[in-house]
């Protein structure tokens, strides 16, 4: 026989195996559809040659779920592993539609090889195949797992950038609807305080216009009186200077009542100077109460006035923005931010300028109160109490710009890239508004206004931000 | 002549200074009441009175100020060596907790005092404030008994009696 074997086709290697079979009294069996010729962990010690028909190897997974492994066809032989080792069945193997094969048992196959050069190179031929299909298969498989780790791994990757994502956005919803019910609350308050505040400013008003009237006119007591409604602080080192010229004068009189007439206005306290002393020092001293119950009731006019602005920029803060857009006067979002963080601005050196002639700017004034509020605090975090803080307001190329500068540490130069976006912080502490949101929604807000949000070190030190709003917003 | 101890009052709106020194004035014939409007102005003060040899008995703070705050000047101060026995009052509005826990510990803090502020309380604090500097200095209490509180120097009391004798 001289052509080589492996040129064979799987078919005429399979006839020729069949007619050696059938000469060692071997017959091809038929197997009917869905029979299982091996079953998987059980022991085997016979070659199983398919010649028609497909064959399925099914494995038993963990949870007991049958995976399929393999589909084999004619040529294939199953049953190699379990008939060499002498181990269990690795796998099931099912036939899917009716099946021919030809079955060889250890002693078939032993006899056959001894005894029949053609039946070995037969056998040898379809073991070899079926050992380089199987081992092509594995590789092919490989290839496709690493292909399917990386789609895998990409997906994850956008899976997590997905819930990062939708943390943020959850933050920032959160961190909304607080400064939103904290708008609320003060919204609330100011309402609240408004009502006393008003009765508090009609009754001092009656008794700063009804309060002379109870004194003779012409008298010093109505004198005092008037005087007291219309005086002026003096200052702690004006106060001490006068004590010092009061006591020089008559040192007669105590600490405490130069304290009080020291209080009064030189051009009063010139008036009253020839009864200072001596006996009507007495008369003095009790006339000098209805002075400082004047000026206590201008103190609290004055105290009153204060609390109405404070009420009033309370309000207009914490305006419930119902998404409207208004035509607004940048300058009063300014103050009103400045009033509502007075307590903290206090300790800088405040530097505001903002020209007379600001065109108004269509915008939600809530937000933008927002956006000044997050900068105003940053910028207080940033700064050493003394230092300088700059607001500045402008027009020009159809935008409105507010700037924010400060002499603070300046933004880390690593954060410079990334300080709008969430979870960045140069903070420390981890206070009310540590969680670094604040520029990243003031950012949102700028741009969903039309406008834009930016920031940068100053050459002299500290940071600049800048807000700029279109003026014709759509 | 004793020695004149002062009462010392730091705050930066005018209308609540004039407020704190005026119900503080009821100790003034004994302890004189100086005011001033910031610690750099406070400081001024405090020259003054060491210029013509008194001392300060108790300094109420503002806390938050326009410039140095109240407790960054309470701390300061304790630095100093004439100053170490003055107590220290913060009164405030609205201090947080970092800044109580830095008064404390850096600044030496007596007493805290939360504004609105009961005029009886204030005064309270600073006659016992001033009884504790009297007693701290080991001054004869003699002088200043009127509006010291007798438990915070009766030691000291005793002391001075029985060297006077």
């Amino acid at each position: 026989m001289a052509e080589s074997l492996s040129t064979l086709s799987t078919h005429e290697a399979l006839t020729r195996l069949v007619a050696r079979a059938h000469a060692m009294g071997r017959e091809p069996e038929e197997i009917p559809e869905g029979e299982t010729l091996l079953r998987e962990g059980q022991s085997n010690d016979a070659l199983f040659i398919l010649l028609e028909g497909t064959a399925r190897m099914v494995k038993r997974g963990a949870d007991g779920g049958l995976i399929p492994v393999d589909l084999l066809g004619p040529g294939s032989i199953l049953g190699i592993l379990s008939f060499w080792t002498g181990r269990p069945t690795f796998s099931d193997s099912v036939a899917v539609n009716r099946l021919r094969i030809l079955r060889l048992d250890q002693r078939d196959f032993e006899r056959g090889v001894a005894d029949d050069p053609e039946f070995a190179r037969l056998t040898q031929q379809l073991l070899v195949a079926n050992l380089s299909d199987r081992y092509r298969r594995v590789v092919g498989l490989n290839l496709k797992v690493a292909g399917l780790t990386r789609d895998l791994e990409a997906e994850r990757n956008a899976l997590r950038e997905a819930v990062s994502d939708l943390k943020q956005t959850r933050n920032k919803l959160v961190h909304q609807e607080k400064l939103a019910t904290m708008g609320q609350l003060l919204a609330g308050i100011a309402h609240e305080i408004n009502n006393p505040s008003s009765a508090l400013m009609k009754n001092v008003e009656m008794l700063i216009q009804e309060m002379p009237d109870v004194f003779e006119p012409g008298s010093r007591k109505r004198y005092l009186l008037e005087e007291g409604l219309s005086a002026h602080y003096a200052t702690p080192s004006e106060t001490r200077q006068r004590m010092a010229e009061i006591q020089e004068k008559h040192p007669e009189i105590s600490r405490a009542q130069c304290r009080r007439l020291a209080r009064l206005p030189s051009a009063t306290l010139a008036r009253l100077s020839q009864d200072l002393g001596g006996t009507r020092a007495e008369e003095l001293a009790s006339d000098l109460r209805v002075f400082e119950i004047g000026s206590a009731l201008h103190s609290i006019q004055v105290a009153e006035e204060r609390i109405t602005r404070l009420v009033k920029s309370l309000k207009s803060y914490s305006r419930q923005d119902d998404g409207e857009v208004r035509s607004v006067r940048i300058e009063e979002c300014i103050r009103d931010t400045l009033t509502v963080l007075n307590h903290r601005l206090k300790q800088y050196d405040l530097e505001l300028d903002l020209p007379s002639n600001l065109p108004e700017v269509n915008c939600r004034p809530g937000e933008i109160n927002q956006i000044l509020t997050n900068l105003l605090t940053n910028a207080c975090e940033a700064t050493p109490p003394g230092k300088k803080i700059s607001i500045s307001a402008g027009a020009g190329e159809g935008m409105l710009w507010i700037q924010v500068w400060d002499e603070g540490h300046g933004i880390p130069e690593a954060l410079l890239d990334k300080i709008f976006e969430p979870n960045t912080t140069t903070k420390s502490g981890g206070g009310d508004y540590g969680l670094g949101l604040g520029l990243a929604i003031s950012r949102d807000i700028a741009v969903k206004h039309q406008g834009s949000l930016t920031a940068g070190n100053r050459v002299e030190g500290g940071a600049w931000f800048r807000v700029s709003l279109p003026l014709e917003a759509r | 002549m004793s020695e004149k101890i002062h009462i010392l009052c730091v705050e930066d709106e005018p209308d609540v200074l004039d407020v704190i020194v005026r119900e503080l004035s009821v100790l003034e014939d004994v302890f004189p009441v100086e005011s001033a409007a910031s610690s750099d102005e406070a400081r001024e003060v405090l020259a003054d009175i060491e210029a013509e040899g008194g001392s300060v008995g108790v300094i109420f703070c503002d806390h938050i100020m326009p410039g140095e705050n109240g407790v960054e000047f309470l701390v300061s101060l304790r630095k100093t060596e004439q100053y170490r026995d003055t107590r220290k009052v913060l009164l405030t509005g609205q201090a947080g907790l970092d800044a109580t826990v830095k008064a404390v510990n850096e600044a030496g803090l007596a007493h805290y005092i939360a504004k609105p502020w009961d005029a009886d309380e204030l005064v309270l604090v600073a006659r016992e404030q001033l009884s504790r500097y009297v007693a701290a200095r080991k001054l004869n209490p003699l002088p200043y008994l009127k509006h010291l509180v007798m438990d915070l120097v009766g030691d000291t009391l005793r002391d001075s009696l029985k060297s006077d004798r």
